[in-house]
């Protein structure tokens, strides 16, 4: 009696059921969190209200402890391999995978409506599992560049989950057998929203996508595969709902020269990527870019010229993708143009073409520029072949909504006009508040340990930041780990700092949670490194191999090696049980 | 450091260092000499060498430790590093010994060394400036680990190669030749294979 006053006392008068109403409002993480430590009461009423879980990477807690915690939970995202692996940099067999998490979620998650695996192993017998469990109250499946699963898995999916509003299997690899998932897709559901399987190698028949367009009246937004767009004319006139689309191919034959004349977009249209879309084809977007808010030209064959033309028809650009091709002429372009643009990608083109690149290359003329022209970026990823510090000062003047920032000094020029850029990136981030995410990939002297001081003392609200090639000794590193208070999330590549300072700045960086470096001064028996070893902190290794596999990339001397990577992350799950043979736990010991 | 005077023996140093600097690849040796010279103390150069510019006169072998003299040896080979790859006609080398030269501020010194001594010398540069050591290393490190490419662009780069050299059976040569003659951008008026 006198503990439940007591308690009740604490609560301020306020009953439970009131308590998890109110509670019911509160959905930022953090926040949530805050809520989570006021009191036993508290934590508990945040253990049954909680309605979505991001696990950053799965191993850092057992799906048991999640289901003992969060027992009530709608919406789960888990996260395998580390970054790195969009870059072909972590071996396939690496881990992340979604069988227990699955298993778990089929046994006692029974609230569970949304399900987001990205860069995981998901196999069919996972998603049968799945399905079986949770396909009737299934909202959304998203399997977000994950491997392991056929396009059998698909058919169980569109058997069993009639209420599935959004399939994203965005560059996921899946093992083709047949088309029928499509067609038993769109005969079984109704209120599909989102369809996405985008950068895969699905083939699929152009009828099944009318036919979908015709049951799911609520389709606004579809991504596939290459499939021609002459061909989806009958899909684009049923489907009058459609937002967005992405994807699709253009295939130039003689003698057809209108092929594409006929294609006419929904009336609604506003986010466009067309695959393989060359200067023939670009025209046909003309009739509506003014009311595309989202453009994505990096898998385009348009020159800078081509990209001048397209771009000034869009004033009303929020989101931009395009690569390195655009050339500071065409960022000219964006900063008049595009005064609502907030998010802006400029990926890197391919080195081995020619005569395109003459113009095809960013610098801080287009980069300065743009700072000027789009005061609202939110967003700005880029390769340049070129900077100065006076260019990283404009974006700390005057992109002040600035939250992410990354930047890639490309390494084909011998000289760039001026390094280091201590000055340049210290201005950028005393402007830039509101940066949470920072990268900063440049070359041998790009930035002194001064520099990296800098960044330390600077990045109050800064998350995760990636940084290449930076600093000059283990100095800078310790510099810029006295700084950082938000750190969670540090990738180092191609540094030089030793593992002793490495396992120093981890002790000494208040908020890190996760690390991932490779290219690094390795001591001779690697024993360095445990001097980070602390309780619930995973240290695993993985030691430098010749000869990855497919997937080989770029190396100009021919020879395909990969240096050693250090993963370190708290867990509560202790060391991992399903490491490949690539993968060494270091601590725990076993 | 030591006292800059000519009792300081530089040419004492233990062989393992030599040893050390012969593990350590040629280009970076040059590399170090280069930068980490022109850091030496050029007191300290000066009365090592006491005698100025030119040809140095040594005195003959002297067993290591005395300290009070410059020590060398017959060296088994110079170090193709350092010595000069042209022979210096008119003067004689002491034998088992190689020129050294030093082009320092506008000033150049040539020195007949031993093997071990001269990789002393060069010990010494790098243990001055360390600075110039990390340099390398950085360098060495960005030869190691090239810039990794996105797996999403990197299946685009090779599809549109593809597309660029696939030839469908029924096109023209008219087309072949347009697609080559084009300079502009990435292949606008493509040429395919037929599709699914």
């Amino acid at each position: 009696m006198e503990r439940q006053s007591l308690n009740r006392v604490m609560s301020l008068g306020i009953s439970d059921l009131a308590l998890e109403c109110v509670m019911g409002y509160i959905d930022d993480p953090r926040d949530r969190e805050a809520v989570s430590l006021v009191c036993r009461k508290w934590y508990r009423i945040d253990a049954i209200t909680r309605k979505h879980i991001t696990i950053a990477i799965c191993y850092s807690a057992s799906p048991d402890r999640l289901r003992r915690r969060f027992p009530r939970l709608e919406s789960l995202k888990l996260k395998g391999k580390p970054r790195a692996a969009m870059f072909n940099l972590i071996p396939e067999d690496w881990g992340g995978y979604a069988g227990p998490w699955v298993c778990e979620i089929a046994d006692a998650f029974n609230c569970l409506k949304a399900v987001h695996f990205r860069r995981m192993i998901v196999q069919d017998a996972d998603i049968g599992v799945l399905v079986k469990a949770r396909g009737h109250m299934l909202q959304a499946l998203k399997l977000d560049k994950c491997s392991g699963f056929s396009t059998d898995g698909l058919l169980l999916v569109a058997r069993s989950c009639r209420c599935l509003r959004t399939l994203f299997l965005e560059e996921s690899s899946v093992t083709e057998n047949d088309g029928e998932w499509l067609h038993e897709l769109a005969v079984n559901n109704s209120v599909l929203e989102t369809l996405n399987f985008y950068m895969t190698e699905l083939r699929i028949s152009p009828q099944e996508l009318e036919l979908l367009a015709r049951n799911c009246r609520s389709l606004i937004s579809l991504k596939i595969s290459e499939c021609d767009v002459s061909d989806l004319v009958g899909f684009f006139r049923t489907a009058t709902a459609l937002e967005e689309f992405g994807g699709g191919s253009f295939n130039d034959q003689a003698g057809e020269i209108n092929r594409y004349e006929r294609v006419c977009f929904p009336p609604r249209l506003c986010c466009l990527g067309l695959s393989y879309m060359g200067m023939n084809e670009m025209h046909i977007i003309f009739p509506f870019a003014a009311s595309l808010k989202k453009l994505d030209l990096q898998y385009t064959f348009l020159s800078t010229e081509d990209h001048c033309q397209l771009i000034q028809r869009c004033p009303n650009l929020e989101i931009l993708e395009v690569r390195n091709v655009i050339g500071d002429r065409g960022l000219e372009v964006v900063a008049q143009t595009c005064k609502k643009l907030r998010r802006l990608r400029i990926e890197r083109g391919d080195d081995e073409q020619g005569p395109e690149d003459e113009q095809g290359r960013v610098s801080q003329i287009g980069l300065s520029s743009l700072a000027r022209g789009c005061p609202e970026l939110e967003y700005i990823a880029v390769y340049v072949s070129d900077i100065t510090n006076a260019a990283l000062e404009s974006v700390g003047t005057f992109s002040k909504n600035l939250c992410d920032f990354r930047l890639v000094l490309l390494d084909r020029e011998e000289m760039i006009t001026e390094l280091p850029l201590d000055n340049g990136v210290h201005a950028l981030l005393r402007g830039c508040t509101k940066l949470r995410r920072f990268a900063f990939y440049l070359r041998p002297g790009g930035l002194s340990d001064v520099g990296l001081g800098y960044i330390g003392e600077n990045s109050n609200n800064i998350r995760w930041m990636l940084l290449g090639n930076v600093g000059e000794s283990d100095l800078g590193l310790l510099q810029l780990a006295r700084g950082c208070p938000s750190l969670q999330k540090l990738e180092l590549r191609s540094c030089c700092f030793s593992e002793r300072a490495l396992a120093l700045a981890v002790m000494q960086l208040p908020s890190l949670r996760y690390l991932w470096v490779q290219g690094y001064k390795a001591s001779p028996t690697g024993k360095d490194l445990l001097a980070m070893a602390r309780p619930f902190w995973n240290i695993e290794f993985i030691p430098p191999r010749q000869d990855i596999g497919d997937h080989e990339f770029e190396d100009r001397r021919g020879g395909v090696e990969s240096q050693a990577q250090i993963l370190a992350y708290y867990s509560l799950a202790g060391r991992r049980t399903d490491c490949p043979e690539t993968v060494i736990p270091l601590y725990p010991p076993a | 450091m030591s006292r800059p005077t000519v009792e300081l023996d530089f040419f004492g140093l233990e062989k393992e260092n030599a040893a050390r600097l012969r593990a350590m690849e040629p280009k970076s040796s040059i590399r170090g000499i280069q930068s980490a010279i022109s850091r030496i103390d050029p007191q300290l150069l000066k009365s090592v060498f006491a005698g100025g510019a030119g040809s140095a006169v040594f005195r003959p072998s002297a067993p290591v430790g005395e300290s009070s003299r410059l020590v060398l040896s017959p060296p088994p080979s110079p170090l193709p590093v350092l010595s000069p790859a042209s022979s210096k006609t008119g003067n004689e080398s002491p034998p088992g010994t190689a020129p050294l030269t030093i082009f320092y501020q506008g000033m150049v010194t040539v020195f007949d060394l031993p093997q071990d001594k001269a990789e002393a010398i060069i010990k010494l540069a790098e243990d001055v400036n360390r600075v110039s050591q990390q340099e390398g290393l950085l360098e060495k490190f960005n030869e190691d680990l090239p810039m990794a490419r996105k797996k999403s662009l990197q299946r685009f780069f090779e599809k549109r190669k593809e597309r660029l050299t696939a030839l469908g059976p029924y096109e023209g040569e008219v087309e072949v030749r347009k697609e080559k003659t084009r300079k502009v951008a990435a292949a606008t008026d493509v040429v395919t294979a037929s599709n699914f």
